[in-house]
């Protein structure tokens, strides 16, 4: 108990080597937490773009689908046991999805064009109204179409242009109609904006000859860390002519594209601990070594090496928690800010990533286990140089060392 | 006696080389024999889908590879429907909603109609004749017709869809019996079938033809020809985007 009075009085007897080697830890702390704070929030941001646009986390067909997407491989509505799995812990939304390649025209341009179902009343998916930048989105009974902006340039067609589309319906026969442009649509992807449209299931279903004929459910997830248990709870309800598959699945792609991410992540941040770590023992060895005398004259009075010893690692000990504790405090506001404010890429990272599909932004994560995983990893780090101090006091002869 | 053995031997290579027919003239021979100047068909399409079969009837003009306009006659919901082929150009009418529609570049890999034939199929970019090298590789007998089995590849230069296509031509008639298409990787996407060979409109050919495609079990479509007339009078006008509408 002395000791532990002795360390909080050492503690505060020299401040600034005390506020030396706190600052160093947490320093340390506050850079691990932010960029890996960065690089979370990058693979959070690829996956969430890449889900909202186009996927959802979930998503089931009829069997088969996925690799034939035909839209006589489609599913009947009714058929489906929506509510349930409406039911099931962590789904928050189910989305009923009606999606097929089309020709659309307007006076001598045509383009392929991806048709996808747009549910008016849900106002779902939900990115379609927030993408809307020019216009008004679909009315209902209304045979009217939202598109991508470099789609409708392409075209030539404005808002209030009538379309043609044109394409193969359900069981081969012709589907034909035309719709009238009443919104324009900006993904910042310009492979979407390139290639999407929009327009009312129902629209659609009419347009294909398939009433009540949906391609697949989209379903979103309160919690996306619990995907893999959400999607086996989907199957059991579903049953065995479904086939149900996480976004992991969809897009092997992306799953590999943030593996790959976090592999780099991991290098870098091994590179990071191994300066930090240089710079922490840097401040040790200091430390230890002016402390030397002190410690000869401590034991030339009658203190034992193993109370000394334990002395300097409860010292340390106190001062890496405070350290770890300071690192997190300062590291989560701006985390925090970052998070509400995210890093806009310019230039040609920007581009790679909006070819990617990718809004090219950085948020930055506030997932509090990042904090808790580098506090740790920065107090192991820590703890482990204190072997230092307690060798350099094993060794201490106390008459040398009291000798100046 | 050397005089002798090399008369011999002139006559042997000689003979040899006019008794072996030239690849490239069967596939010429076929095609100018099949297509002529110009042909008029009836034809009725079956597309065969492990969950429906969907029947339609055309008429068809063509003229030389360039020009082909086809007339869609049912199902109703598409009569009057009117595709037309201007060398790399697809147009296509829809009655409907009377409007013309350029088929784009990007659906040209996408199935006609639902079928089995794509639309790049009707373009024919390239020519059978022009773009391919020419082997024959055995003589096999197909529907009881003693047939040349000749492999094509395309040349260097030439953008085809196909990376290798092989035919079997009958020995008589030069009738296309049989055909297999190849992609790049050398597997097989689409098999031809010509069967039933009868005398239409003057001419011996397989009347009831059909398209598998390889990788996808229970798909079929079949082509039965009802007529067909070659080298007849047609109008050039046929062929141009005006006339589409009028066509019916």
């Amino acid at each position: 108990m002395m000791i532990l009075k002795l360390a909080w009085k050492n503690i505060w007897r020299n401040k600034r080597r005390t506020f030396i080697t706190l600052s160093a830890i947490a320093f340390a702390v506050l850079f691990a937490v932010m960029m890996r704070s960065m690089q979370e929030g990058l693979e959070e941001q690829m996956v969430k773009t890449s889900v909202e646009n186009s996927l959802g986390y979930i998503q089931v067909h009829t069997k088969g689908y996925w690799d034939d997407r035909l839209l006589e491989n489609g599913m009947t509505v009714s058929d489906l046991p929506i509510q349930s799995i409406k039911d099931l812990d962590n789904v928050t939304i189910v989305d009923s999805k009606l999606e097929t390649g089309m020709i659309t025209n307007f006076g001598t341009q045509s383009r392929g064009t991806y048709v996808l179902s747009y549910d008016i009343e849900k106002n779902l998916p939900k990115q379609v109204s927030k993408k809307l930048v020019d216009g008004k989105l679909p009315q209902n009974g209304k045979k009217e179409v939202i598109l991508g902006i470099d789609l409708a340039d392409y075209l030539d067609a404005k808002i209030g242009d009538t379309l043609v589309f044109l394409g193969s319906g359900y069981q081969g026969a012709t589907a034909v109609g035309l719709y009238v442009i009443s919104g324009l649509l900006d993904f910042h992807i310009p492979e979407l904006n390139r290639s999407t449209t929009y327009m009312s299931l129902s629209s659609l279903q009419e347009l294909l000859g398939a009433e009540d004929l949906v391609t697949s459910l989209m379903i979103e997830l309160e919690k996306p860390s619990k995907l893999n248990e959400t999607a086996t709870n989907i199957k059991s309800v579903v049953g065995s002519d479904y086939e149900v598959m996480t976004w992991e699945e969809l897009t092997p792609d992306l799953k590999q594209l943030i593996q790959a991410s976090s592999a780099k992540g991991y290098i870098m941040n091994f590179i990071l601990y191994m300066i930090i770590s240089f710079v922490m023992f840097g401040t040790v060895l200091m430390a230890t070594q002016e402390r030397k005398y002190e410690m000869g004259v401590l034991q030339a009075i009658g203190m034992k090496k193993r109370s000394s010893m334990l002395l300097v690692c409860i010292e340390n000990i106190i001062i890496s928690i405070m350290g770890v504790i300071l690192g997190v405090v300062a590291a989560s506001p701006i985390a925090y800010y970052f998070y509400n404010h995210p890093l806009e890429l310019q230039g040609d990272s920007a581009k790679a990533m909006l070819e990617m599909g990718v809004d090219p932004i950085i948020p930055f994560s506030i997932n509090p286990m990042i904090a808790v995983n580098h506090g740790l990893i920065v107090l192991v780090i820590s703890l482990v140089l204190v072997i230092y101090p307690l060798l350099v006091i094993k060794n201490l002869n106390p008459v040398s060392a009291m000798k100046l | 006696m050397k005089k002798i053995i090399f008369i011999a031997i002139t006559f042997i290579v000689f003979g040899f080389t006019v008794t072996v027919p030239n690849a490239d003239e069967i596939i010429k021979k076929s095609e100018t024999r099949l297509k002529g100047k110009t042909s008029y068909s009836e034809i009725k399409i079956t597309t065969i889908r492990p969950k429906y079969t969907r029947e339609m009837t055309v008429k068809t003009w063509t003229k030389g590879t360039d020009y082909s306009v086809t007339l869609i006659l049912s199902p109703a919901k598409d009569e009057g429907t009117v595709f037309l082929k201007r060398k790399n150009e697809i147009w296509n009418y829809i009655p409907s909603i009377d409007r013309l529609v350029k088929m784009p570049p990007s659906m040209l890999s996408q199935s006609w109609m639902g079928t089995d034939i794509k639309n790049d199929d009707l373009l024919e970019n390239s020519s059978l004749v022009d773009d391919y090298n020419k082997k024959i590789v055995a003589t096999e007998e197909i529907e009881g017709y003693p047939c040349y089995k000749i492999e094509l590849t395309p040349k260097e230069d030439v953008n085809s869809i196909w990376g290798q296509i092989t035919m079997w031509i009958s020995k008589a008639d030069y009738m296309q019996m049989k055909v297999k298409y190849y992609d790049e990787d050398k597997e097989l996407v689409n098999t031809f079938y010509g069967r039933s060979v009868k005398l239409i409109g003057g001419l011996k050919m397989p009347t009831e033809n059909s398209i598998v495609p390889a990788n996808k079990k229970g798909n079929k479509t079949k082509i039965l020809t009802t007529k067909r007339q070659i080298n007849i009078e047609v109008n050039d006008n046929i062929f141009t985007t005006q006339y589409m509408k009028r066509l019916n």
